[in-house]
This record gives structure tokens, sequence and C-alpha cells, in this order.
């Protein structure tokens, strides 16, 4: 009886053990997909992976001194930047059509923000890397979130406060200030009870910048208002699998080279832009390895312009031959809205064996909320013309996506992927990508990928109507694009390598309204390539250094390569002299650009900029101070203007001091 | 060219991956208790892994050992939990540890701790599975997915026994 208790007892024993090691098996089981999970989608695997994306973390960038989004992307190979109206920067990729707004998307936080106006996006460029906490930038069409069709790049934000690398979420406090009396101040906030979730940014930033311009295509020469006051609200709360995330963003600023690429005199000209997006949404499992999500989206913005953009006595010739004269100057006022919803459902399969499927629809309805341009020509005592902007109020938007990564073995992953859309005022759209890694081993990764991809007319370029600088071309047709990339990587270690791209693109259909009557047309097939070089690794245990090499040939509008440098290099060292002290200085190389055809002004030419930083970390306080200057030498350099705007291009900022501040709590 | 190549990895190795390490002191803690004999190894029913540090390594090595006791909270199923630091220059030939744990350190008092572990069948983990060359027997790497990697060449020195399961999540590499 003893005996047959004890073999009960051993086998209860046994069993047991057997419980808790299988408990620790299946842990692990889990701890391995999440992980995995947690790599892809913060990237850090992405060199296993059939993209080229290069990832920019908050703590580099602001060891380096970054102050904005903008500037964070200025570190990318083969990413420059154009000016277009009012200023406006715009990001170039591998030189791909600088005259068009929209080539690029921008992502916050998994929300498209471009506009339907102008594909625009340039009001968050100016976003502090305060509130961010990694930038993901796909060169080339092929974006990172399967609903989104990129043409040239995308860009992709994820915020602080809305973080999904499984770390804890921070409160941080953060002020910067500089030159052209720059202020800037703000804070992240989590809160965490139990399955509720609340995180939010705030910032307020301003500053009185004004740069010397011109003479413009009028003969003014005066500074460029550049001033800006901008405040922005970040919002997102989590209850198991609901969410509600949101960016509320307005920013009023000078006009800087105008509307109409003139300088205006009148300093109560500004231009007023209100962004924001919100969306809702909820996920489940339907089953095992089968996820959903429900979500529903609203962006709405509204732009609001003031600008002289004639100054006092010009005159216009009408009907070819009768002047006009204007003795106290030509105002444009522009009120402009738009409001886009959407409505979506994604699929996620990872219970098939080796595969990543998913699928989705995508329904989307924009509409012109306010569409008022009006003139002036007495000092805005009175208007005339007043007439719509735009001669559309609505576009709408189906979009159907179907993706499968095929991990094939250890050493071979594809990705099958198909996106199919339909405007009720573009032509439907089937884009198509395919792509293939092959890991030889786990420092010897090889890719190729091919994409095909469009961007749909703006609405500035398909409907504006009325006369202004620019006119409209109610036939224009969508851009497209055919990516084959390659790629090559050589790995030294988990945070060391060299990377060698290719590419080869042939876009069709480039709009740009580089004409005499200024009408964003569709103009002809051009092809571009070139290849890009990277290299990041440390030189001892004390230091990192990052130096990329971009070049680029072909056509991009007409046969020239216009207001884009074939050769582009980027670096930059940052050296830790203590645990709490570093040093860091970036450099950037831009070559000279070519002119469009028949723009016979010389090159723009090339400069060199070198930015330098002090930070340093007060650990007692856990406060982290830095100071920057940027364009140490002071060089003088520019952006390309458009033919007969400004003969001598747009002076970009010279010297200028930067400190900043953050706490964490 | 060669020089330069050799440069680039002698620099790699003090770079440390902040994901790559809180998934390994997620995991590695479980994969201690699936020795067979793991019993015979702890001292009144303590786990322990010893976290192995160069000088310059200690700040990472406490990073890392505040991440298990965070995650752990010092009880690993019902045993408890010890995670110690030990600078590699005053390792003690007495040192009883359950396992060890190292970072991107070498030489000849690397050596001498794995030597320690193997005659005693401890495991010894690495940050990275290129200092498998080092006798370390497990590690963990980030690719398209997730993979614990153990090492072929050392597997039968250790001579440690797993439970047959856990061959079938990891990669005998």
């Amino acid at each position: 009886m003893i005996k047959i208790l004890l073999l009960i007892s051993s086998l209860v024993t046994i069993l047991f053990a057997d419980t808790v090691e299988d408990d620790f098996i299946k842990d692990l089981q889990d701890d391995l997909e999440t992980y995995s999970q947690i790599a892809t989608d913060t990237k850090q695997n992405v060199d296993y992976m059939p993209y080229i994306v290069s990832v920019l973390k908050h703590d580099e960038l602001s060891s380096l001194g970054v102050l904005s989004l903008g500037e964070a992307l200025s570190l990318v190979p083969g990413v420059d930047m154009s000016i277009g109206m009012v200023g406006v920067k715009n990001p170039i990729f591998r030189g791909s059509n600088p005259f068009a707004v929209g080539q690029s998307k921008l992502i916050i936080d998994g929300v498209v923000v471009n506009d339907q106006m102008f594909g625009a996006y340039n009001q968050y460029l100016d976003m502090p890397v305060d509130i961010i906490h990694r930038i993901e930038i796909v060169r080339g069409p092929g974006s990172l979130q399967n609903d989104v069709n990129a043409y040239a790049g995308s860009i992709h934000v994820i915020t602080r406060a809305n973080r999904d690398d499984g770390d804890e979420k921070e409160n941080v406090l953060f002020t910067s200030f500089g030159s052209d009396n720059y202020r800037m101040g703000g804070f992240i906030s989590s809160y965490e009870d139990g399955e509720v979730e609340i995180n939010s940014d705030l910032f307020y930033q301003e500053h009185d910048k004004s740069t010397a311009s011109g003479p413009d295509r009028f003969g003014t020469v005066l500074d460029a208002q550049q001033w800006l006051e901008h405040y922005a609200l970040g919002l997102s709360v989590t209850y198991k699998g609901l969410y509600l995330k949101g960016h509320f963003n307005k920013n009023t600023a000078g006009v800087s080279t105008g509307q109409a690429f003139s300088l205006s005199e009148d300093s109560s000209d500004s231009v007023d832009a209100e962004n924001s997006i919100l969306k809702f949404g909820y996920k489940f499992n339907i089953d095992a390895g089968v996820e959903a999500e429900l979500s529903f989206g609203s962006l709405y913005e509204r732009r609001e312009l003031q600008n002289k953009v004639m100054p006092d006595g010009a005159s216009i010739i009408i009907q070819n031959t009768i002047p006009v004269i204007f003795p106290k100057g030509y105002y444009s006022v522009f009120d402009y809205a738009e409001q886009t919803y959407d409505e979506a459902l994604d699929i996620k399969i990872s219970s098939i064996k080796n595969h990543n499927v998913s699928f989705g629809i995508k329904l989307s309805q924009s509409y012109l909320e306010n569409n008022i341009a009006s003139h002036s020509t007495d000092g805005l005592k009175s208007f005339f013309q007043v007439v719509d902007i735009l001669s559309n109020d609505s576009r709408k938007h189906t979009s159907l996506y179907v993706d499968d990564l095929i991990n094939i073995d250890e050493k071979t992953s594809i990705q099958l992927g198909l996106k199919f859309d339909r405007y009720n005022d573009v032509d439907d759209q089937f884009s198509p990508r395919f792509a293939i890694v092959h890991r030889y081993d786990e420092d010897n990764i090889y890719k190729f990928m091919y994409t095909h991809s469009y961007r749909e007319p703006s609405w500035r370029e398909q409907y504006l109507s009325g006369t202004h600088y620019f006119s409209a071309d109610p036939n224009v047709e969508e851009e497209k694009v055919e990516a084959y990339e390659a790629s090559y990587i050589r790995k030294f270690g988990i945070d060391s390598d060299i990377k060698v791209n290719l590419f080869y693109l042939e876009n069709r259909g480039q709009i740009h309204s580089q004409n005499a009557s200024n009408t964003f047309t569709n103009d002809g097939n051009h092809e571009l390539h070139g290849l890009e070089l990277e290299l990041k690794t440390s030189l001892s245990d004390k230091d990192q250094i990052y130096m990329n090499y971009s070049y680029v040939d072909g056509s991009n509008v007409a046969d020239t390569l216009a207001n884009s440098s074939k050769n582009i290099a980027k670096a930059y060292y940052i050296y830790n002299i203590k645990d709490n002290i570093n040093i860091s200085s970036i450099i950037k190389y831009v070559g000279d650009k070519e002119r469009t055809e028949e723009d016979t002004r010389d090159k723009v030419d090339d400069y060199l900029t070198v930015d330098f930083t002090l930070g340093y970390l007060y650990k007692r306080y856990d406060l982290k101070m830095t100071a920057s200057v940027k364009n140490l030498f002071d060089e003088n350099y520019y952006l390309p203007a458009p033919e007969g705007t400004y003969d001598d291009d747009f002076l970009q900022d010279g010297r200028s001091f930067l400190f900043r501040l953050s706490k964490r709590f | 060219m060669r020089m330069f190549l050799l440069l680039l990895i002698c620099a790699s190795l003090f770079a440390y991956d902040s994901l790559l390490l809180r998934a390994q002191a997620s995991m590695f803690p479980k994969i201690i208790l699936l020795d067979k004999n793991i019993k015979s190894k702890m001292i009144d029913d303590v786990v322990s892994l010893a976290v192995v540090y160069e000088k310059n390594e200690f700040k990472q090595a406490k990073i890392f050992k505040d991440m298990i006791e965070k995650n752990y909270n010092n009880k690993l199923g019902k045993y408890k939990l010890s995670v110690n630091l030990i600078n590699i220059k005053k390792f003690s030939d007495s040192d009883n540890s359950s396992s060890y744990y190292f970072f991107n350190t070498n030489g000849i008092d690397k050596k001498r701790v794995i030597e320690h572990a193997v005659k005693r069948k401890r495991i010894c983990f690495s940050y990275d599975y290129k200092n498998f060359k080092d006798n370390t027997l497990i590690s963990l790497f980030l690719k398209e997915k997730t993979y614990i990697y153990i090492n072929k060449s050392v597997i039968g020195e250790y001579n440690i026994k797993f439970i047959p399961t856990f061959y079938k999540i990891a990669k005998v590499i």
C-alpha cells in the first residue's frame, strides 16, 4: 500500500513538474512571438525584412540637437527639400519631381495626414523631436502600411505618447529657446489605471524669423516674414481593444516668399493652417491568430490666407493689350477648408504557417467645407471676384488591399501585395508589389523589390479655378511609377552595418506647372536611377558614427534632373565624453542642382553645413540639456526658386543657436 | 579594406540593443528551469544567474539585472531567483551560480569562467550568438522572427539535459 502511495506521489510530482516546465515552454513560445511582433512593429528587424527603411530614434536625434521632424528628415539618404508657395518646404525623395507636393506620405501614429488640396503635410514638419519616439522613412513607393500607397517615399512618425515598443510610457517636460526669439515648451503625459491608458502631448512654439529675400518677380527686395506661432495637442486613449487617438495642430505664420512668389510689405499678411485628425477603432480577435481592426477616421484642414501678392503700383496686362495698374497693390484672400471621413476594416492572419496575411477595405469621402477666394485692390477695404477656389467639391475613394509576407524558410521571405483603388474622379488603379529578401546568413542580406504605385492629382492640380498664379487642368491624370530596388546589407554586429541600395524608377505623367501658363499638366515619362550607401558603426565603446551618400541621375521633369542634386552626402558623429556628457556633429553636403531646360540661370550652388551640439545629463534630476550651433560656419546656401520668380533663389538659414532642456518624471 | 572590416567588427562589439536585452531578460531565466537537473544546481532552492561583466560593461549589467528583477520579482516558478553582478576580474573559482550571462567581453578571464561553468554543467548565455566561438551555450537573435540559438559545437561538453520540448522551439546551430 505504501509503495502504491509512493508511486502515485512520484507520478503526481513528475506530472506537476512537467506541467510547470510546459508552462515555461508555453511562456517562452509566447515571448518568442511577442518579441518578434515588437521587432517587426518597431522596425528593429527591418534589415531582415523586404523594405528599404531608415529608422531615426528620439535619443539619437536628441543627442544630435535635431529640433524638428523636418530637420530629422534631412539626415536620410537621398532626401532633399524643395520650396513652394508661401515658403512651404516639401521633402524630395531620390530627385523625384520636386515640383509636386504629395509624392511622399506622412503618417502620424498610423494616420495619413496629407490633405486633398495640395497633398501636403508641411505644417507637421515643425513638430518638435521632443514628442517623437521614432521616425520610419521608406524610400521608394513601398509603404510599411499595406493600406497606404506612397509614391516616392513615406514617413511614419510614432509619437512618444503612442510608443509601441513595450517600454513604459513617459512623463516629460521640455522647453527650447534660441535664435530669432525661438521659444518652445510642452509636455508628454501618461496615465494608466488597469486597462485604461491615457497619453497626451502638448507643445507651443514661436519665433520671429525673417530672411533677406528678393528680388522677387516684381523686383522687390524685402525680408521674407517667416514668423511662426504653432501649437499642437496629441491624445491617445485605449481601453482593452478600443482606442481613440487624435492630433490637433494649428499654426499661424508669415507668408514668407508669398502665395504668388512675391514679397509683401504688409506685416498683417499671414497664413493660418488648422489641421486635426481623429481616429476611433476597435481591435479584436476573430480566432487564434486572426486579428481584426475596425476604425473610423476624420481629417479636417482649414487654411486661411491673406497675402499682398502685388506691390503698390504693380500692373498687369489683360486681353494682351490693356495695362491695369494697382496703386494700392493687389491682395488675395483665401478661406479654404476640407473634411475627410474614412471607414476601414483590416484583418491580419498569422495562424497560417509561415504566412502573415493582411487584407482590408477602406472607404473615404472628402468634401470641401469652405472654398472662397477673394481679391482686393484697395487695401482690403472691399473685395471683388469672390469666387470658388476649386471647381469640384468632393472626392470619394474606395481602397482594397491584400498582402502576404511568406517566410519560405529561415533564409528567404517573399512579399506579395496588391492594392486596388477606385475614385469618383481618377481612373481605377491596381498597385502590385513583389519583394524578396534572402538572408544568406545573419550578416549578409540581399533584397529585391518591385512596386508599381501612383499619385492621384491633388485638388489644386485638378480643380483650381479663377485667376491665380497657378492654373489647373481638369484632365490632368495620376502620376505613375514602376520602382525596381535592390539592396545589400552587410552587418558587423547588432548596430553596425554597411548598406548598398540601387534603384531604377520609371516615372510616368509627372505633374508640374513649369510652363508659360503655370498650369499643372502631365509631362511625359522619365526615368531616375541611382544608389545609396550607408555606414553605421562605432569607432570605440563611446561613440557612434553614421555616414550616407546618395547618387541619382536621369530626369524628373522634361529632360533634366531639375532642382535636385545628383550627389548628397550626410554624416553625424556622437561621442560620449562621459556617460552623461556628449558632443555631436552633423555634416551635410548637397551638390549643385540643374534647372529645367527653359530656365537659363546657372545651376544652384552646392553647399555644406555643419552643426555642433553639446549634451549634458544632470543625473540627479534626470534633466537633459543640449546646446547647439546650427550652420556653424554660416554658409550662405539656397534652395531653388521656380523660373521667373526669385532669380537668386531662396536663401536658407544662416548660423543659429538652440538650447534645449527636458526632464523626465 | 580588410583592416577596415576588422575595425568594424571590433567596433560592433560595444553596441547593445535594448529590445534584445529585454527579450533576453524575459526568456533566459525560463530557460534555466528547463535544465532537468536544475535542482542540483541550486542552493537553498535559489536559482542564481550571474551577470559577468567587464569594467566598461557595469552600467549595462546593472540595467540587465534590473530588467530581470522587474520581470520576475525574485521568483522563478516555485523557486527564488537571484541575479548577481560579478566583475570578471574578481571571479572566484568557488562560485556556484546556477547559470552565467556574458555581454561582449572576451579574453582569458572569460575563458576561465566558461571552463568553470562547463565543468559544473552550468548554462552560459551570451548577449550575441557570435560569441558562441567562446563556448557559450545559448543566445537569442531577432531576425524576421525571434530565435533561441543553442551552440551545437559545445552542447556535448556542457552535457546539460534539457526537457525535450525545448529543442522544438530552439535552434541548434
